[in-house]
């Protein structure tokens, strides 16, 4: 197999939640430069298939190669690499828009990037909001301001659209693009069409 | 990786100074606790120096376990600690960083304030020392025990009643030695094995809690 | 890929590769009847020899003889949950259901060795200490052993996730059995401080060949009825599982 760099393969895996096997079976590859989208319908499977992606679950039967390694081997250093978007905000309420980029940047040692985060999703004037006065969209769009600082590799977001206008889908999809362009992986639930080329895969 | 383990630190501070009532309703309990064991037994002062060291003690583990079911559970409902899975730091030193600025919020505050519940409960200044010093090395073992539990639990709607049963008899041997320095103390009999011995558990704990916290949270995190 | 099928073969071969529930199933079978007679012989010899045959104690009388049950429930209490926390760590490691069923299986019998051991010494302590429950360091530790089983019992009912709970159980009771020790010589400390060695203990060599030999034979009869139990409660266990499995299966297929 020819040029395995920067993409992640998946053969024959299976991946149980509980006693249900929720994914069964499944080969394909996710290259990079190129957006991969996952569809489906509720419950079937599109968050522990990122779950999975991220090391998250246990239960997985069959080989996922990343570099051509099993992700498996050394956890620790691949999960380094991810950038996970779950369903929820890791927001805490109290601290405000720019404490909360700070803290997230701070962990990864980015923290000269945040007025650029801000900016991605225009929240310059919520800076000094306590996140607790923050929509629910607003909230979704801080939690992607995260994506404009981080320097991670493989970016696995779960519905990440759910909830935004169409300028801040927009914006996003200008940052996935770019992305792409840098040789990333990027690994989309969504049941909504992103202006994206995409291997799209049905679950 | 040590400068996260700080961001962390410091950040739990952070959230715990903003949000201020959980260490302040800990202080509370803790104080009310103590206060009502009087009313209960009497107010005699002999009798009283003479448990006081045991309602301290006592009151410290069940404030700690009735606080502790919430050290992962504002971070594990709202994704932070699946985040925190994906960066350089290993969970076990998440959980030490956690442990750490929890303590600093809740254990040390018991700690400053045990001179206070001595005067009250009529202890002598020397049983006070050994109080404060009992509880400043065992303070820390009971959060790092009790976060085991709390890793556990952390996933469950009714945690909390669970929490001290698995925790409490973890507990015992911290209150067993905890309590007989101190009466080592006013028999004038040295209490130093009994403080050495709490050290240990706490360099004990240190080393093996974090590890079986983790597993915990890992499970929670599947 | 839309529906999740579920085949229930491979399932079970899935888990008879893991942990061979089926061979333990034979095997088990077999040892089943043989420890069931053992359980109800040795214990009646046991309660004979010790009832009938074996001398009154000279300083406490008849009472002695609850010794006969209260003695092998005690020691047994503890060998459960050195065999829970054994089978948790093995699961644990290498991932093996059977480890599960035997520990969860193990809690329930233990908790009530414990229980039993307690009331016994209850009924004891009042003709030879003129009280029902005295702070002693066994009885103290003994009561504990109890708090750890229900804690342990008690994780396994509060998760939905079968896995889940087995995986947090196992944990607990490694936590448990590390910390019982220390838990045990601290609670030693504390009685010999304030207690004074008053309290009369039948300790090893100073009991009487009479006593000791209708002792064993209860021992070995109560060892012989907990492999018996365990034997069945692993098995319905196991049968547990698969009816899991089976009715995923069927409303899967729905």
């Amino acid at each position: 197999m020819k040029n395995h760099e920067n993409s992640i393969i998946l053969e024959n895996v299976s991946c149980a939640r509980g006693n249900r096997t929720v994914i069964n079976n499944v080969s394909l590859k996710i290259t990079s430069g190129k957006n991969f989208i996952i569809k489906g319908q509720n419950g079937s499977g599109k968050s522990t298939f990122l779950r999975m992606l991220a090391g998250f679950q246990k239960n997985v039967n069959g080989k996922i190669l990343f570099n051509g390694e099993s992700i498996f081997t050394n956890q620790q250093e691949y999960q380094n690499n991810i950038f996970y978007l779950s369903e929820n905000n890791p927001i805490k309420n109290t601290f405000s828009c720019y404490e909360n980029l700070f803290f997230w940047a701070e962990i990864e040692g980015m923290e000269n990037n945040i007025q650029e985060a801000l900016k991605f999703q225009k929240l310059e004037n919520l800076k000094n909001l306590p996140a607790k006065f923050l929509s629910m969209g607003q909230k979704r769009r801080l939690n992607l301001s995260r994506l404009a600082i981080t320097q991670k590799k493989i970016w696995l977001l779960d519905e990440p659209v759910n909830g935004l206008d169409e300028e801040s889908i927009l914006r996003l999809c200008e940052l996935i693009k770019k992305h792409l362009a840098n040789k990333g992986i990027v690994v989309i639930a969504t049941h909504v069409d992103l202006n994206l080329e995409t291997d799209t895969f049905y679950l | 990786m040590f400068k996260i383990f700080l961001s962390i630190v410091k950040r739990d501070l952070k959230l715990s100074y903003k949000q201020g009532n959980t260490s302040l309703n800990i202080v509370i309990y803790f104080f009310l606790s103590v206060s009502l064991f009087p009313l209960g037994v009497g107010p005699e002062t002999e009798l009283l120096s003479k448990i006081g060291p045991g309602i301290v003690w006592v009151s410290a583990l069940f404030s700690s376990v009735l606080s502790l079911d919430k050290i992962f559970q504002a971070d594990f409902e709202d994704g932070s600690l699946e985040i925190f899975n994906l960066t350089a730091i290993p969970l076990e030193f998440l959980v030490l960083a956690k442990a750490l600025a929890y303590w600093l919020t809740s254990g040390l505050l018991l700690v400053i304030l045990c001179p206070i519940f001595g005067l009250i409960l009529s202890m002598s200044s020397k049983s006070i020392l050994y109080l404060t010093i009992t509880m400043l090395l065992g303070t820390p073992t009971l959060i790092l025990v009790g976060s085991i539990g709390a890793s556990l639990t952390v996933g469950l709607k009714r945690g909390s009643m669970l929490i001290s049963l698995l925790i409490l008899p973890l507990y015992i041997p911290i209150l067993i030695f905890g309590v007989s320095a101190i009466d080592a103390s006013i028999n004038d009999v040295s209490a130093k094995p009994q403080l050495l011995l709490l050290g240990s558990l706490l360099c004990f704990s240190l080393v093996l809690s974090p590890i079986a916290s983790a597993a915990g949270l890992r499970i929670n995190m599947e | 890929m839309l529906e999740n099928r579920l085949d229930i073969r491979n399932y079970m071969k899935k888990l008879h590769k893991l942990a061979n529930p089926g061979k333990f199933y034979r095997l088990s079978e077999k040892i089943l009847p043989w420890s069931n007679l053992l359980a109800i012989s040795l214990c009646a010899l046991g309660l004979y020899l010790g009832l009938f045959i074996a001398p009154p104690d000279y300083q406490q009388g008849e009472s002695v003889r609850i010794i006969y049950v209260h003695v092998p429930a005690a020691t047994l209490a503890s060998f459960v949950y050195a065999i829970m926390a054994v089978a948790s760590a093995i699961s644990f490691i290498w991932k093996n259901p059977l480890g599960n069923f035997i520990a969860k299986s193990a809690a329930p019998i233990g908790a009530v060795f414990t229980i039993i051991a307690i009331i016994t010494g209850a009924l004891w302590g009042k003709p030879t200490w003129g009280t029902w429950w005295i702070w002693d360091a066994r009885l103290t530790s003994v009561l504990i052993l109890f708090f750890l089983y229900l804690g342990y019992i008690a994780i396994w009912q509060v998760f939905e996730d079968q896995n889940k709970a087995a995986k947090a159980a196992a944990i607990i009771a490694i936590v448990g059995a590390i910390n019982l020790p220390i838990i045990r010589f601290s609670v030693d400390w504390w009685n010999t401080l304030h207690q004074g060695a008053s309290i009369i203990r039948l300790d090893g060599p100073s009991i009487h060949q009479d006593i000791l030999i209708p002792l064993i034979f209860m021992w070995l009869g109560f060892l012989s009825y907990l492999i018996s139990l365990l034997i069945i409660r692993i098995q319905s266990e196991i049968t547990l599982q698969k009816i899991r499995a089976i009715q995923i299966l069927i409303s899967e297929q729905k």
